[in-house]
């Protein structure tokens, strides 16, 4: 039976075990489980336009983009106030209005700018200021501001809409959609009636930033939708039809669900 | 193909006809259906749906959504659209590619 007795001992199976985990860590294999990182943004904040989006929905961005400190985020967004508003309702209507903004989407919004996978001038330079839990925190600090202006702050949103006829057009896309045109209706994933987390929220949204956006979709020139839904649908929006969309929104008009009766 | 609420991305694929098709599906957040010419599968997250196809002829098959998914799924539809084989191998590498406008 002697020939039968481990030869090798307990001590060396301990040795045994430290020298695989030693080899392993040489040659960067993951043996030892590690605690979740979120990438940090490429050093080249130039990217090119089919870049990955750093922004994957896993449990550790859901988690950290919906667990956002507002009080933190209110220090963090003195510095939005110039363009944004100090409520969270811009001063132009070609700059978004983020009051009451979904915190995911907008969280998502500031590190697409990071990664340069959204393009912006002026929010890329902005958004590489700021780290993912400083994007997490002023996301939630304006999801929490109320989406109905103050009239002492802002004096540009509801814009007047210039065209009554884009009313009945775009109440049709709102409240139905095009289904031979594989268009659904916009407030099933942006308010009210329904929404498709992240779509972001139009209902207070101002309408040459919309009309922007949905060109954007439409061209190829924004490209951070995940699973392409806004490229698709603006894809096939013809360009009046965008135009009537963003100054329904713009006018304030989506406030409350839309009906529409075919004729 | 990716089926989420409420588009089926992508939406309009052009693809040989009278070749076997093989279209892989999965969703991205709830159970969908996806219907076309007879054949008719489900879709949910996490798992991906192989269908195997064949287009007789060449012409426009439309596609919709058949599990009701939230207010827009009447509206969730696409199209795939068969060409003759030899027109499809002239301009790309094989696979099916979105169309434009209607």
């Amino acid at each position: 039976m002697d020939s039968l007795k481990p030869t090798i001992g307990i001590r060396g199976v301990v040795l045994l075990c430290i020298a695989v985990v030693i080899f392993s860590e040489l040659l960067g294999l993951p043996i030892l489980r590690r605690a979740i990182r979120p990438a940090p943004p490429p050093s080249n904040l130039v990217a090119a336009a089919g870049a990955p989006s750093l922004v994957a929905w896993n449990e550790a961005t859901i988690v950290l983009s919906s667990t956002g400190n507002p009080v933190r985020g209110e220090f963090i967004s003195r510095r939005c106030e110039s363009c944004h508003g100090v409520e969270g309702f811009s001063s132009q209507a070609s700059t978004p209005n983020l009051a009451g903004i979904d915190a995911q989407y907008l969280w998502k919004e500031l590190q697409d700018f990071r990664s340069a996978k959204r393009r912006s001038v002026i929010m890329q330079q902005i958004a590489g200021a700021l780290t993912s839990r400083d994007a997490a925190d002023v996301a939630a600090y304006f999801a929490m501001l109320p989406n109905a202006p103050d009239a002492q702050f802002n004096p540009i949103f509801p814009q007047t809409l210039k065209d009554q006829s884009a009313i009945e057009t775009a109440q049709r896309l709102l409240a139905v959609g095009d289904p031979a045109r594989g268009i659904p209706p916009c407030q099933a994933c942006h308010g009210p009636l329904g929404y498709v987390r992240p779509a972001p929220s139009l209902a207070s949204q101002n309408s040459d930033y919309v009309l922007r956006q949905l060109n954007d979709f439409a061209s190829g020139a924004r490209t951070n939708d995940v699973n392409l839904p806004m490229r698709t649908i603006a894809a096939e929006l013809l360009p009046n039809e965008r135009q009537a969309l963003a100054e329904f929104y713009g006018a304030d008009l989506a406030r409350f669900p839309v009906g529409y009766v075919t004729q | 193909m990716i089926a989420e609420k409420y588009i089926f991305a992508p939406a309009c694929v052009t693809l040989p006809a009278a070749v076997p098709i093989q279209l892989r599906i999965t969703s991205a957040d709830s159970a969908h259906g996806f219907k076309i010419a007879g054949v008719e599968v489900k879709t949910l997250p996490g798992s991906v749906t192989e269908v195997h196809l064949r287009f007789p002829a060449a012409g426009k098959y439309e596609f919709y959504c058949d599990e009701f998914c939230g207010p827009g799924h009447h509206a969730m539809m696409g199209r795939i659209v068969a060409v003759p084989e030899n027109e499809f191998q002239a301009h790309n590498s094989g696979r099916g590619v979105a169309c434009g406008q209607p």
